[in-house]
């Protein structure tokens, strides 16, 4: 299946499906890769581990969005509402996963919907933890910055590729005509 | 419509939390009023934390580990206020003994007197004497009941040796713990109300950390000010009544001229005439001018507007409720009632919830 650039987990890795602790999970997580033990340890006391039921909304479309989630344990779609008002299933997360990193930048609004399909355990890394990490910590804070910048960069390039697939794809179904 | 998650069955458990919860609340309402030392100290504790936050968080910047950073600072204020105790106690203690003095002896009715013969000579019309009898008796209670009330509150809430004790208490593992306990309250929230929330609580700490802190400087500045401002006037006892203009700058609108009475009555009775009182009136103005023109858009980052009407509201409530210290507390915990109902307004809007 063709991986959404924006949504799809690019740059996952091979996991073990053992119970994790958060430590654990955070290193699997490209953001932390770079992490040493300690660092990982002042992250892990900053996120937050929540439980959601099975079919329970994590994030809706639209909303401000707060930060980032880390699927732990479970299943997570990804969607959006398409102008017909279809579900459009953009990707679907499952363990080690993470999904919605742009919100650490700014508040913009959630750009799909984050479902959680059966009971699972997220992990979230949000905005203001992750500003006051750089505040008090900034050489940590800079570390995973700069990741998560490369991140999204890299997510950019695959966008402008697929976009280019597509352009040269219409010019090609135009010249036809 | 979006579509909407199945709602999760409503078992007895949940009906418990939500009883659990409002007995909870209940017994907190009515311990309320028992409380009120207790909560009293808390805030105050709360708010010292919210200041000295930054810079906690600066030596955590630097390498040095939260808790020894607390105790260096903590060594530092103590350091601090030693010094100044060392210095400054024994003109204090000197000042108000003889203030005190003054207020039992004879001369608020001096200055009553001389006031109202002042009053007689520049306005005839007022020989009326049932009219000046009643304004002299009245004024009389007023004055002599206020100014002891204002030096018996200054040392009921200064000279509380718990107060010394359990603050810095409090403030310490605020200052350590506080990130912990708002993870831990945090935890709590259930998952629809989540990200609302979150953001909610960290408007609220960046607003009430940034007024407190500006609100501060600013006093600071403006006793300083006042305190130069009496010794340049030859007012006595300039250093005390300085730091108490500095410190009603706090109250919005009754600050001012709640500072600036000590020093005119003192001002006053020193002297015997009204030209201190001009002097005192003058400078004041001038300081609180150069404060609201100049050291108030500057230091204190007032991002809450309220509107002053509902600043003389809350202030007078606060008055009523806690006295003196429910005025100064006033407008943060209104900034705070402010920004959460905005916010959560805010979340309510844009929050599918």
């Amino acid at each position: 299946m063709e991986i959404d650039s924006v949504w799809g987990n690019i740059f996952k890795k091979r996991l073990s499906t053992d119970e994790e602790d958060i430590i654990t999970i955070l290193q699997k997580v490209p953001i932390f890769e770079e992490l040493g033990k300690k660092d990982l340890e002042e992250f892990a006391k900053i996120v937050h581990r929540r439980l959601f039921k099975a079919k329970e909304v994590i994030f809706w479309e639209g909303e401000p969005g707060v930060g980032m989630y880390i699927i732990q344990n479970g299943v997570v779609e990804i969607s959006k509402r398409r102008e017909d008002g279809k579900k459009e299933v953009l990707a679907v997360l499952k363990e080690g996963d993470f999904f919605g990193e742009l919100a650490l930048l700014d508040e913009s609004p959630r750009s799909a919907t984050a479902l959680a399909l059966e009971e699972s355990h997220i992990i979230g890394l949000f905005r203001p933890d992750l500003f006051d990490i750089l505040y008090r910590k900034p050489q940590l804070g800079v570390k995973v910055a700069l990741r998560l910048a490369q991140m999204i960069g890299e997510r950019l390039r695959q966008t402008n590729e697929s976009l280019q697939l597509l352009r040269s794809k219409l010019e090609e179904s135009h010249a036809r005509k | 419509m979006h579509a909407n998650s199945l709602s999760p069955p409503r078992s007895p458990r949940r009906a418990f939390k939500v009883i659990g919860a409002l007995i909870l609340l209940g017994a907190f309402i009515f311990i309320l009023p028992y409380a009120k030392q207790v909560i009293i100290l808390f805030v105050l504790s709360l708010l010292l934390s919210l200041l000295l936050e930054p810079v906690v968080s600066f030596l955590e910047a630097r390498g040095i580990k939260r808790v020894w950073g607390i105790v260096i600072l903590f060594g530092v204020i103590v350091l601090i206020v030693a010094l100044i105790i060392a210095f400054l106690f024994p003109i204090i203690s000197r000042e108000l003994r003889s203030l005190n003095q003054t207020l039992q002896s004879q001369t608020p009715d001096q200055f009553i007197h001389k006031m109202e013969t002042f009053l007689k000579k520049k306005f005839p019309f007022l020989r009326n004497q049932t009219l000046m009898e009643n304004l002299t008796s009245k004024a009389q209670s007023f004055l002599t009941g206020m100014l002891q009330k204002l030096f018996t509150l200054f040392f009921n809430i200064l000279s509380a040796l718990t107060t010394f004790i359990i603050i810095p208490f409090i403030t310490f593992f605020l200052l350590k713990d506080g990130r912990r306990m708002k993870k831990a309250f945090i935890q709590i929230i259930p998952n629809r109300y989540f990200e609302m929330s979150l953001n909610i609580i960290y408007k609220i700490n960046q607003q009430l950390g940034r007024y407190i802190r500006g609100q501060l400087l600013d006093a600071m500045i403006v006793g300083m000010l006042s305190i130069i401002a009496l010794r340049i006037l030859n007012i006595p006892y300039y250093v005390i009544i300085g730091s108490i203009a500095g410190l009603a700058n706090l109250i919005p609108y009754f600050g001012p001229i709640v500072g600036g009475v000590p020093a005119v009555i003192v001002g006053v009775m020193h002297t015997g005439t009204i030209t201190p009182a001009i002097g005192v009136i003058i400078s004041f103005a001038l300081i609180q001018l150069l404060d609201n023109v100049l050291i108030s858009p500057l230091v204190v980052a007032k991002s809450v507007d309220l509107h002053p009407l509902v600043v003389v509201v809350v202030v007078l409530l606060g008055g009523n409720l806690l006295g003196l210290l429910g005025m100064l507390l006033a407008v943060p915990i209104a900034s705070v009632v402010k920004v959460t109902v905005q916010e959560i307004q805010w979340g309510l809007k844009n929050y599918h919830l």
